[in-house]
């Protein structure tokens, strides 16, 4: 059994997992476990089934690839950007892209109360995001949902620093336009 | 300063997580859309932010890993302790009617002759105890499938180290 304590950081234990340790794996998986489906399934791919599938290639890929992950960046970064990669294999292949709505079509206003203090706001907060433009979408998502910073956005994404923080205001101000054409 | 770099500003502000500069700050307090910006752009990320979350946390539930169940150690020592409690308390009814005044471990004790026992006897002190499986306490594991895919793959051997420059290509 692994000595190493629960608190390493995931870059300890990727060192380690590189060097064979099964356990630094494991543990590392258990941070992320459902974390990269959940990313695919908000970013790429709505059938979660096939995020679930996606998930797991992308941690084979992780492991196989170990080697290629020196720590220059932070492992989580990593981890997202193989499986965007792959989530971007997919979805060219299959074409099975979503095709974005236009957010006043898949918003459905209701006039009687504000849309953002509603109960069910949570949930259209969700389908708001779903209906952003995919260049929007990503990096919105790797920012507000995995507290990316926008450099490590960048890094995902394979965009300059200034094209993410653009991205990342577009995306917001595309929100907040939704949400005040849908109020009463 | 215009409203749209006043907003450019506020969305810098939330990815830099840093205070609002003062002239931002004046114009917002002037400019009701601005801060209409402001308001809805935090609301909607800080419910955007728990619903996905929340959702990874359900899943997490659901799909606990089914290969060994997660105890803790002392729900794993429950049915041993409580099965123990039950013969102990036999064996000093059993033994009460003969007026002995017996220890209780005396009653239970039979070394050697189950791990189970062992655990009463004297004061718990037992030279070389049994390794029992139980005690192992539930490190996380990969799931039985992913398992297999790492072992066929063979990675974690480590003979085989990957090269450092090896790429993934997609």
């Amino acid at each position: 059994m692994c000595e190493i304590g629960g608190i390493a950081s995931d870059e300890t234990l990727a060192a380690r997992a590189n060097g064979g340790c099964r356990d630094c794996f494991s543990r590392l998986y258990e941070r992320y476990r459902m974390t990269l489906a959940r990313y695919l399934h908000e970013s790429f791919v709505y059938d979660f089934d096939t995020a679930l599938d996606l998930e797991a290639e992308a941690w084979k890929r992780a492991w196989q690839h170990l080697g290629s992950y020196a720590g220059e960046r932070p492992f989580k970064s990593w981890l997202l950007a193989i499986t965007r990669n792959l989530a971007l294999n997919h979805v060219r292949h299959a074409r099975r892209a979503p095709r974005p709505e236009s957010l006043i079509q898949v918003f459905e206003p209701r006039a009687e109360t504000d849309p953002i203090e509603r109960r069910e706001s949570i949930e259209e907060c969700v389908r708001l995001v779903r209906a952003l433009p995919e260049d929007l979408r990503e990096p919105f998502v790797l920012r507000a949902v995995f507290d990316l910073e926008v450099r490590e956005v960048a890094q995902v994404l394979g965009i300059g620093v200034a094209t993410a923080r653009g991205r990342l205001f577009r995306a917001r101000k595309a929100l907040t336009e939704a949400v005040r054409e849908a109020r009463p | 300063m215009n409203c749209l770099r006043a907003q450019s500003e506020v969305s810098r502000v939330r990815d830099a997580a840093r205070a609002i500069p003062p002239a931002v700050d004046r114009h917002l307090a002037a400019c009701e859309e601005c801060a209409s910006f402001r308001d809805t752009t935090e609301a909607l990320e800080r419910r955007y932010r728990r619903q996905v979350r929340s959702g990874i946390d359900r899943l997490r539930r659901l799909d606990a890993p089914s290969f060994r169940p997660r105890r803790s150690l002392g729900r794993k020592l429950l049915v041993p302790v409580a099965a123990a409690v039950l013969v102990c308390g036999w064996g000093w009814l059993k033994a009460k009617p003969e007026g002995a005044a017996a220890p209780i471990a005396f009653a239970v004790s039979s070394k050697g002759t189950s791990p189970r026992s062992l655990l009463f006897d004297g004061a718990g002190l037992v030279e070389n105890p049994p390794e029992l499986s139980f005690l192992d306490i539930g490190e996380p594991r990969l799931p039985i499938r992913l398992e297999q895919e790492l072992h066929r793959i063979g990675g974690s051997d480590p003979e085989i180290v990957l090269p450092r420059n090896l790429t993934f290509r997609n």
